[in-house]
């Protein structure tokens, strides 16, 4: 009794999860695994991005004359469902590679179990500098940048500042410290005599914005480097705002610029902050005008800094597919090394030392016209101004 | 004749009125004594004291020559006291002779092992169950027992231990006269042969003076009065007090 | 001092707003004795909808929108009372908080339908959208507002519970509904008023956050452990309790910001686990009194007769899975027979224990995290999964010990802040764990690698830690552990050490846990923190709901069912809605899981 019970559940799964029969003109199927119901606010533009490219794709007959597939599945913002979808999409669906990934430490598990398993994953998302450096490996590559490139990328600008004393407020995990980390150590090469008084580490989405408003403000700072974000950062610009923490202070923020964060602030986004972002409202190309009219007249919404790397995630496999001319794993991991293509933000390379796309960011100040906060007098800096040099990049990684 | 059993100045107090207000009291070895009185006189509240289920606010108990005032309940059982409860408390998940397998494996120091329960110290549960007259609901949940034979599998249970001092605490409460009169003559009967001190709380008065060889009275927390069945019956003060109208019955 | 000043005005702002989630769930659970984690759900709802009317409204705005919100929510927690809550009145805590996770889950699905996924920033009080300064410190102005909100409500509930006739209604319902019932009071009205106002409550809190920080799907979770802590260090059922214990922990946060700025992540934890050693039933509780509603529904234990075949038929059909299955159902059934073991741990100190953990993770998780750096270190699997054990059952021993002191909710609370302080612990500290990017590479070793030669490991290893379980629960040890559940003072009254053996039931779930934890490192390849998270401990509560709380093999066959579930489920976009729903229909309407109902069928065809 108990058993066929046992046995009619595993049936069950047997039944949900058995080979599907093949058919001719079979596509090629890609496994993409996201956080979906965790952070939806993020990864629905994603989402939406990829989607429009691979609509596009398959308009014009795919690649290497067959449509491409995506599998998307839900991790639930757990590295444990992550690794079992994984196996699940790689042993069961068969897919030829695996994309996706927001949180790091999902991404991190998702590349090793690539690493173990063989199979190619392009993580989009993650921003932690250990995916491809202290603990890269053969398999993975990585699309947007990174945390080091993002925070080297304000650590310039706020050099040219001149500001000494310095706070830092940062969530309290591997992303904040990262980024924290980085940013002092190129500050400190650029400005070898600026001093960091005080450093706040709220929980992730809790923070104690009060108090921590009031403990940066007894540090007395002349400048402080945020990389709060979302509702962390909410919370903190109007606490900020209120007890006068941002007059006449030198305000570097990570991220801050993307819609994703800016936009959500309205009336009270801040002015003059120094932000890594994405001005999708005033940039003139051509490349990206299209994407923007595509994007919009698809989802009848503005795109954000998601879609954008959405989008490029859709095209690097397209690419990467084409360039390969096979479906083939190891061919696929050697053409993804150097891999260049053109995206709607110009041209962008994965380096073959480190497997790190070159895909860049904006860097601007924060203004606010009619209640909604935006970035002007930006520049786009490229991702490879500010990474090392692929020969120093090499060094980071574990010998494979 | 020995004391197994010896209170002095006992006392507990709830909030200002004292239940229990110090009482003293010995118990011989082997006798059988009841403890009467009007309902909220102490009587459980004294119970939970001698038991260890309260601790007392000053005096001191004695039981085998040893001072267990401090003594937790369940050290106080290992040492032979044993008891049942004015509501009768089972354990509600087994079958009667689980329960009383459970009393009897509570005996054994460290437990027995990873050996299946169910099989251990079946014949002593029975015997047992037999002794207090319900071994033919031995299979069943004591959820299905009725009221009187749920009291009297607490009996069984505490039987199990070997006790040198039995507690029961309204034994015949909810029970029919004839049937009250069964199970009084079971539990006397057993406390006779196994020389036990039996000290029991009862309403029923023809129990009462049935069965004990000593009576004690208590009223408003105090134990007025003490001594053989026919003279507390005579007794001017506990017919006031406790037999009131009824003292004639 | 003047900053000093300004810090306590900080931290009391911080603590009123603490006080108002904190004393709806409080009143709630003094009334109706309701373990209502679906509290930080309705405060998430006040929020939304007061974020809404404040858009729509022209006139009055957000100050209009407040006490709409708040009513709404309160009438919304009445439907919710009526429809789940009140079914499970005198149920076992766990299904009640079972029962309120599922609606946590569904009104997670229904916000996002409505309100949609973006942060949602509202507007400064009107009125109130500047700071004064107080010694020359700048103070916001609807900071001073909250302290006075915090204080008014403090004092509105004690008028309404001294003062009218349904506030000493209900506090003779706390001390004894029966007595209430007998006086004739319907004692379910007084169940669903207190439960309108504790959701009223919760919704005017979720109001009142509005301008102070964005919208999101997050807020409830985000809310809810920290508001149980309150409860539980105030003393369960206590308003008082709550607003000392919302002052407490507020300051400790304002003040402790200062000194040690990661301190936020535990403190509150930290001040819990510290009231409760010295005082087991928080500052101003009282020890609740009878057997614990556990002992009124347990129904036997065994097997039966079919029990010893029924376990060898599926053995051996295990073992001969792999001639017939393909290797992804092989590592589906690795996750499902570590969630067994980690489940049937749980089981044991949960059923027969009667003691229930928020936190069995903490156990999970130090399992994990102790093969990972066996196998770091270099020794390999073998020692990995001997050391999983070990250092899961010395955590048992120590956060046993404290545990055990307490019961019920208590001790619950008491396992998670365990939990939840170990979790601080392995995202803090780098050197040790790898924080948040964890561990990586933590591999079987050759003969045990791919999903065939793992799955018969898995299948040997938690096999042999299952049939441990299974008998400890048969043995003495086990029947005399249901005894001190089912009947404490009886139990005693016998001589049987119920703390000691609530302490061995503790360390044995602890081990069991690690072992899986284990196992599952090996399984995955990398250990990260999310393996002490309340979502681990959650997976573990849930197998043992779908299986039957009381059913030995109970263990395996909700582990089985959740996987499956979960697999079909996470496939379609509503999926945390459909896995809440058969949640709340599981609690409510099969309270035994299918262990139980199929225990049930065996014994009735073994009786003679
Ligand atoms: N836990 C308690 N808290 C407060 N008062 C109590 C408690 N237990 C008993 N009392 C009070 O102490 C007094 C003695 O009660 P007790 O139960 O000992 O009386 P009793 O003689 O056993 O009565 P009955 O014949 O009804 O069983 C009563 O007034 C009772 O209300
Ligand atoms: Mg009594």
């Amino acid at each position: 009794m108990l058993f066929q019970r046992f046995a009619a559940t595993v049936g069950v799964v047997l039944a949900i999860s058995g080979p599907h029969p093949a058919t001719a003109a079979e596509p090629i199927k890609i496994g993409e695994i996201n956080s979906y119901t965790r952070l939806p606010a993020f990864t629905e533009p994603y989402r939406k991005g990829w989607q429009l490219a691979l609509d596009e794709i398959n308009a014009k007959g795919g690649v290497l004359g067959r449509k491409i597939e995506m599998i998307r599945r839900d991790d639930d913002g757990k590295p444990d469902t992550a690794v079992k979808i994984a196996d699940e999409l790689v042993r069961r669906d068969k897919v030829v590679m695996l994309a996706g990934t927001f949180f790091s430490h999902i991404g991190l598990a998702v590349s090793s179990f690539a690493k173990q398993n063989k199979v190619l994953f392009l993580a989009s998302e993650p921003l932690a500098d250990s995916l491809i450096w202290d603990k890269g490996n053969r398999y993975t590559f990585r699309l947007r940048p990174s945390t080091y490139m993002q925070a080297a990328m304000l650590a310039k600008q706020a050099a040219k500042t001149g500001a000494k004393k310095w706070a830092t407020v940062a969530p309290n995990y591997s992303y904040g410290k990262e980024a924290v980390a980085a940013f002092q150590d190129v500050l400190k090469k650029l400005q070898p005599d600026v001093e960091f008084v005080d450093a706040q580490w709220p929980a992730l989405f809790k923070i104690d914005a009060g108090a921590t408003v009031r403990a940066l403000e007894a540090a007395k700072p002349d400048a402080i480097y945020n990389v709060t974000f979302g509702s962390d950062l909410a919370t903190f610009v109007r606490e900020g705002n209120l007890r006068g923490l941002f007059e006449k202070r030198v305000m570097v923020s990570l991220l801050t610029g993307e819609p994703e964060y800016l936009e959500p602030l309205k009336t009270e986004a801040p002015t003059g902050w120094i932000v890594t972002g994405y001005p999708w409202y005033a940039i003139k190309s051509p490349a990206h005008d299209k994407f923007l009219k595509a994007y919009q007249a698809r989802w009848n919404e503005t795109p954000k800094m998601g879609s954008m790397v959405g989008y490029n995630t859709m095209l690097s496999i397209a690419a990467v597919l084409a360039k390969a001319k096979s479906t083939k794993t190891e061919k696929l991991v050697d053409a993804m090394r150097g891999l260049t293509l053109e995206t709607p933000m110009g041209k962008i390379s994965y380096r073959a030392a480190d497997h790190q796309a070159t895909m860049g960011a904006w860097v601007g100040w924060t203004a606010v016209e009619n209640g909604q906060g935006f970035m002007t007098r930006w520049h786009y800096v490229d991702g490879a101004d500010v990474l090392p040099s692929e020969a120093d990049a090499a060094k980071l990684r574990p010998a494979n | 004749m020995t004391a197994i059993l010896e209170a002095r100045q006992l006392r507990k107090v709830f909030g200002v009125t004292p239940a229990v207000d110090d009482v003293d009291f010995s118990i011989d070895a082997g006798t059988r004594t009841a403890l009467i009185g009007p309902n909220g006189a102490g009587k459980s509240t004294l119970f939970e004291l001698l038991g260890g289920g309260l601790s007392a606010d000053s005096g001191h108990i004695a039981f085998n020559g040893a001072d267990i005032t401090a003594w937790p309940p369940m050290r106080r059982a290992q040492a032979g006291i044993a008891r049942t409860f004015q509501i009768a408390a089972v354990f509600r998940s087994m079958t009667a002779l689980e329960n009383v397998q459970t009393a009897l494996l509570a005996t054994v120091p460290g437990g027995g092992g990873l050996r299946a329960a169910s099989s251990a110290f079946k014949g002593e549960a029975e015997a047992l169950l037999d002794t207090v007259g319900i071994a033919a609901a031995m299979e069943s949940a004591v959820t299905d027992l009725a009221y009187g034979d749920v009291k009297r599998l607490e009996l069984a249970m505490a039987l199990a231990g070997n006790p040198r001092l039995l507690l029961l605490d309204e034994p015949t409460a909810g029970m029919a006269a004839a049937e009250r009169r069964r199970i009084m003559e079971r539990a006397t009967g057993i406390a006779v042969a196994r020389g036990i001190a039996l000290l029991f709380t009862e309403h029923d008065m023809d129990t009462v003076f049935g069965f004990a060889d000593r009576v004690m009275v208590m009223h408003e927390g105090k134990i007025v009065a003490d001594g053989a069945p026919g003279d507390v019956r005579a007794d001017p003060l506990v017919r006031r007090i406790y037999l009131g109208a009824d003292a004639d019955a | 001092m003047a900053f000093a000043f300004a810090q306590f005005l900080t931290g009391l702002a911080s603590a009123s707003w603490l006080f108002l989630v904190a004393a709806g769930l409080t009143i709630v659970f003094g009334v109706t004795r309701v373990v209502n984690f679906a509290h930080g759900s309705l405060y998430m709802l006040g929020a939304y909808i007061a974020y809404s009317l404040t858009g729509m409204l022209s006139l009055g705005g957000f100050w209009l929108a407040v006490p709409i919100a708040a009513v709404t929510v309160g009438l919304l927690g009445v439907v919710l009372e009526m429809t789940v809550l009140r079914r499970l009145y005198g149920a076992p805590e766990l299904f009640q908080l079972l029962a309120t996770f599922g609606v946590v889950l569904i009104v997670k699905d229904v916000a996002l339908t409505l309100f949609g996924p973006v942060d949602l920033f509202g507007p400064r009080a009107p009125g109130l959208t500047g700071a004064v300064r107080i010694f020359g410190e700048p103070i916001p102005e609807y900071d001073l507002f909250m302290i006075g909100a915090g204080i008014t409500v403090l004092a509105i509930i004690w008028l309404l519970f001294n003062r009218t006739r349904f506030g000493i209604l209900v506090r003779a319902a706390t001390e004894d509904a029966g007595m209430v019932a007998a006086l004739g009071v319907d004692s379910g009205r007084i169940f669903t008023l207190s439960f309108f106002i504790g959701s009223t409550l919760a919704g005017l809190a979720g109001a009142l956050q509005v301008p102070r920080e964005p919208v999101t799907l997050l807020m409830d979770l985000n809310v809810i452990a920290e508001a149980f802590v309150v409860v539980v260090i105030g003393g369960m059922g206590s308003v008082f309790g709550a607003f000392i214990a919302a002052i407490l922990i507020g300051q400790l946060k304002a003040f402790g910001i200062l000194v040690l700025p990661e301190s936020t992540l535990v403190v509150a934890f930290l001040a819990m686990t510290v009231v409760l050693a010295l005082r087991p039933n928080g500052l101003f509780g009282r020890a609740a009194s009878g057997p614990p509603p556990a002992a009124e529904i347990a129904p036997p234990e065994n097997l039966g007769r079919f029990g010893r075949p029924a376990a060898i038929a599926l053995l051996i059909s295990l073992a001969l899975l792999p001639l017939v299955a393909e290797p992804f159902i092989l590592v589906l059934c690795v996750d499902i027979m570590t969630l067994a073991l980690f489940a049937a741990g749980l089981r044991l100190m949960t059923g027969p224990g009667g003691m229930i953990s928020f936190g069995h993770a903490a156990f999970f998780g130090l399992g994990a995290y102790a093969a990972a750096a066996t196998a770091k270190a270099g020794l390999g699997m073998v020692a990995g999964l001997a050391a999983a054990p070990l250092a899961a059952g010395l955590g048992a021993i120590v956060i046993g010990w404290l545990c055990v002191r307490s019961s019920g909710v208590y001790l619950a609370m008491l396992t998670l802040a365990a939990a939840q302080i170990l979790w601080s612990a392995a995202v803090q500290w780098n050197w040790l764990t790898g924080g948040d990017d964890g561990v990586l590479g933590i591999w079987p070793d050759r003969w045990a690698t791919g999903p065939v030669a793992y799955y018969y490991l898995t299948l040997a290893v938690s096999g042999a830690g299952m049939w441990l379980l299974i008998r400890l629960a048969e043995a003495p040890f086990g029947y005399m552990l249901r005894a001190g559940r089912d009947a404490p003072a009886r139990a005693r009254a016998l001589g049987i050490d119920q703390r000691r053996l609530k302490w061995l039931a503790f360390t044995a779930a602890g081990i069991a846990a690690g072992l899986a934890g284990g196992l599952a490192a090996f399984a995955k390849g990398n250990v990260f923190p999310d393996v002490l998270s309340i979502p681990k401990s959650v997976d573990g509560l849930l197998a043992i709901l779908l299986g039957g709380l009381h059913a030995p093999a109970g263990p395996v066959i909700g582990a089985a069912i959740y996987a499956a579930l979960e697999n079909i489920l996470s496939r379609l976009d509503h999926w945390r809605a459909l896995l809440g729903l058969s949640i709340v229909g599981l609690a409510v309407f099969a309270p035994g899981g299918v262990g139980g109902w199929i225990s049930k069928r065996l014994r009735h065809r073994s009786r003679p």
